[in-house]
């Protein structure tokens, strides 16, 4: 058995599972960012309540899902839910625990976010007499977002690795594509190169993308960053 | 906060405070300020850095909440309502309504940076009082052209020189047509060549008959703009009078050695 078969690397490169599995891959990181984007949105908005059990809420919200690995969460949500009467397709489980792992860091990215809009802005609001949460809605959280997108965007490679670990479900994804086809064969080398390639290639697909937007949009990060150095008021934070 | 012109006047001055305090922790900000302001006029607060000239513009539209004392506006008790178990706090929902009828200009205007010049003006009038965009938008170009600035309504803040954004903070405050105007040291930030600028808009502000209050270290301009002119010093106030004779010849000798400091040093009046 030679060392390296290129009829079996390009045989596996265009190969009908794989492609799925880069298919469900993509669209696994799609789908389960954007719903960790919004559930870590709302954990954020929750973190920033000014009550005691808000703020426990959020701590033990990130704290949990910071600490348990993604494995053990799949396992649990496909595995041990059943035996407390909750069955979860594979495919509902995936997506469950691929957002659930997320959500923690998109929370800090968006809480961290929200606090780098200078106190000014509130103030400005508040001497207007917009109420708090249209201060949120119309002046904090558009310069927050301007903020978050480019770690946001980051987020998007993690989730993307994760995405593999779903194999342990028996999600058909881009690595259980290339481990059932080395299952058939018993060439490791090209499979698993194939796989790093279709990776990598999503990865500089991605960056390259995030890349060009943030150029394409500079001046709508400026608007932020202008805001920024704009000196500021002393910190004066005391609600009537 | 929009009472009539008859209840507003019966009910005294337009703007009450009567002995104010506020502490910061156990520092003293304000100790025991009182100040009446009739409608119309329009009051210069001058003195030291940290003598509490902010604070007591802060107080005024309840950015600061009182330790003591009482502030009325147009005859309503700002920051309080009165219970039958004594005065609460408003809610902020309640404290938001005070402060439309109250605007208010920051030393770093403070403009919202991902709005248009226009959105910014119009963002008072559609966000919190739900005004239809297209007549708002009317008014507000209406402002920016009032403001010399009706060919920046598309701009974004960080296009804008410091003097056209405080241009615009002001048209954006004047939206929400308010009945009292608190200018915060609003040329403190401004590069020398766009004082004038921003000071000629606050004297049409002020032809207009509108109440207002300025913190300020422009004092040629405290001596032409302002009715009466406060010097505070230690967060009391410590002289009192029409502009006039405050500023050319002060009574105390806290106020004329303030003022002399000032002439002495010219160039340290913008710090
Ligand atoms: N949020 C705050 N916390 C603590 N001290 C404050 C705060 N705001 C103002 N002060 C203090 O109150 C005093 C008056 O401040 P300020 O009203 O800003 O003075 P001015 O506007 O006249 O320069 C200063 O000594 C300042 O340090
Ligand atoms: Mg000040």
């Amino acid at each position: 058995m030679a060392v390296w078969d290129w009829s079996v690397f390009f045989n596996n490169l265009v190969h009908p599972a794989i492609l799925r599995g880069v298919w469900t891959t993509v669209w696994l990181t799609f789908v389960t960012l954007i719903l960790a984007i919004v559930v870590g949105t709302i954990v954020a908005l929750i973190g920033r309540l000014q009550s005691t059990v808000a703020s426990w809420f959020y701590q033990g919200y990130v704290a949990f899902f910071r600490a348990t690995p993604l494995l053990v969460q799949l396992v649990f949500l496909y595995s041990a839910l059943p035996q407390m009467g909750i069955r979860l397709s594979v495919v509902e489980a995936a997506i469950i625990g691929l957002t659930l792992s997320e959500s923690p860091y998109v929370a800090e990215v968006v809480r961290s976010a929200i606090s780098a809009v200078p106190p000014a802005q509130w103030e400005a609001g508040r001497a207007i007499g917009f109420r708090p949460f249209t201060i949120m809605r119309a002046v904090v959280f558009p310069q927050a977002l301007r903020i978050a997108i480019p770690p946001l965007g980051n987020e998007f490679v993690r989730q993307l690795k994760n995405t593999s670990l779903v194999s342990a479900i028996s999600m058909a994804e881009l690595f259980r594509a290339t481990d059932n086809l080395i299952q058939g064969s018993f060439r490791v080398l090209e499979a698993l190169s194939v796989a790093t390639i279709y990776y990598l290639l999503l990865t500089a697909i991605w960056t390259y993308a995030q890349k060009a937007f943030e150029r394409r949009n500079s001046h709508w990060f400026a608007e932020t960053s202008a805001a920024r150095a704009t000196p500021a008021e002393p910190l004066k934070l005391t609600e009537a | 906060m929009s009472l009539s012109n008859v209840t507003s006047q019966s009910a005294g001055p337009f703007i009450h405070l009567q002995n104010v305090v506020k502490h910061f922790g156990t520092f003293t900000a304000l100790r025991g300020i009182s100040l009446e302001i009739i409608k119309g006029q329009s009051v210069a607060l001058i003195g030291p850095s940290g003598s509490g000239k902010s604070t007591l513009l802060r107080c005024i539209n309840a950015l600061e909440q009182i330790q003591s004392g009482i502030i009325h506006v147009d005859g309503e008790r700002i920051g309080m309502r009165e219970t039958a178990a004594g005065p609460k706090p408003l809610s902020a929902k309640d404290a938001a309504r005070q402060r439309q009828a109250i605007g208010m200009v920051f030393q770093s205007f403070n403009l919202f940076p991902h709005m248009t010049a226009l959105e910014n003006v119009m963002s008072g009038p559609t966000l919190a009082l739900g005004e239809v965009t297209a007549q708002a938008r009317r008014r507000a170009l209406e402002l920016l052209d009032r403001v010399r600035l009706a060919d920046k309504a598309a701009s974004f803040p960080r296009q804008l020189s410091g003097g056209q954004q405080q241009r615009v903070a002001i048209a954006r405050a004047l939206a929400m047509r308010p009945n009292v105007m608190l200018f915060d040291e609003p040329t403190s930030a401004l590069d020398p060549e766009t004082v004038q600028e921003v000071l000629n808009v606050i004297a049409e502000v002020r032809a207009t008959r509108m109440t207002m209050l300025i913190a300020t270290h422009e004092m040629e301009f405290a001596r032409h703009a302002a009715d009466l002119t406060v010097f505070m010093e230690a967060g009391a106030i410590v002289e009192i009078g029409p502009s006039s004779e405050v500023l050319t010849s002060p009574k105390t000798e806290r106020c004329q050695r303030f003022l002399a400091g000032l002439s002495g040093n010219h160039a340290a009046h913008r710090m």
